[in-house]
C-alpha cells in the first residue's frame, strides 16, 4: 500500500499538481543504551572459608553490587573471584592452609555470607577451585 | 564445630555465628548437603547480625611523640 501511495505521489508531482515526494526518513540511531563492559574490581578484603556441619561457608565483609552467580578460587594467586549476574566480577584475597587445599579442590558449592546494608545476605553458589 | 581454612585467624565468635546463621537459612530454604545450586537464582535468605567484624582492624599508627629531642647535652 505504501508503495502505491509513493508511486501516485511521484506521478502527481511529475504532472505538476502534487507536492514533492517525501524524502526517506533518516534512520535514527538506536536509543538502546550502549552495552557496558563487565566491571572487574579488586577488593582488599579477605574471604573466610569455614567448614561447619558439612557445609562450606564463605564469609566476606563486603556488599556486592550484583547477585553472586558463581565463585572461583585460584590457589596459586591466592584470590577468590565472585562473578555476578551481568558479568561483573570482584576479586578478594584468601590464603588457605596447605592441609585444606585438597578439601577445597573437591568443593563444588558453598554458602556465601555477605553484607546487605545493615543485614547479612546468604547465597547458595556453585564453586570452582583451581590449584 | 567450625574449622577455618585460612592462614589468617579471623574472629572465631563472628565466624561461628555467621556460619550458624547461614546454615539455618539453608535449612529454611530446604537446602541439604545433596542440593545443587542454581547459578541463576542463588539468593536463599537474609538475617540481622549485630556481631563484630571478621577480622580485627589493623591498629592505627601511633602519633608522633610530642617530646622534641634536643640532642645531647654538652
Amino acid at each position: 500500500m505504501t508503495g502505491l501511495m509513493n508511486f501516485l505521489r511521484n506521478l502527481l508531482y511529475k504532472l505538476g499538481i502534487g507536492s514533492p515526494p517525501e524524502e526517506e526518513t533518516a534512520v535514527m540511531p538506536s536509543q538502546v543504551p550502549e552495552r557496558t563492559q563487565p566491571r572487574m574490581g579488586k577488593i582488599d578484603r579477605e574471604v573466610v572459608f569455614a567448614m561447619k556441619d558439612g557445609y562450606m561457608v564463605l564469609m566476606v565483609d563486603h556488599q556486592f553490587d550484583g547477585v553472586p552467580s558463581w565463585i572461583e578460587w585460584d590457589a596459586e594467586r591466592k584470590t577468590v573471584s565472585f562473578t555476578q549476574m551481568g558479568g561483573d566480577m570482584d576479586e578478594m584475597n584468601a590464603d588457605i592452609k596447605v592441609e585444606y587445599i585438597d578439601a577445597l579442590i573437591d568443593t563444588k558449592k558453598v554458602l556465601l555470607v555477605s553484607n546487605d546494608n545493615a543485614n547479612k545476605i546468604v547465597h547458595f553458589v556453585p564453586f570452582i577451585a583451581r590449584k | 564445630m567450625v574449622v577455618v581454612y585460612n592462614t589468617n585467624t579471623p574472629d572465631m565468635d563472628t565466624v561461628n555465628a555467621l556460619a550458624a546463621h547461614a546454615i539455618a537459612q539453608a535449612d529454611k530454604a530446604g537446602i541439604t548437603q545433596q542440593s545443587e545450586p542454581d547459578s541463576e537464582a542463588t539468593h536463599i535468605g537474609s538475617f540481622e547480625f549485630e556481631g563484630g567484624s571478621l577480622f580485627a582492624k589493623a591498629p592505627e599508627a601511633s602519633a608522633a611523640p610530642s617530646h622534641k629531642f634536643d640532642g645531647p647535652k654538652l
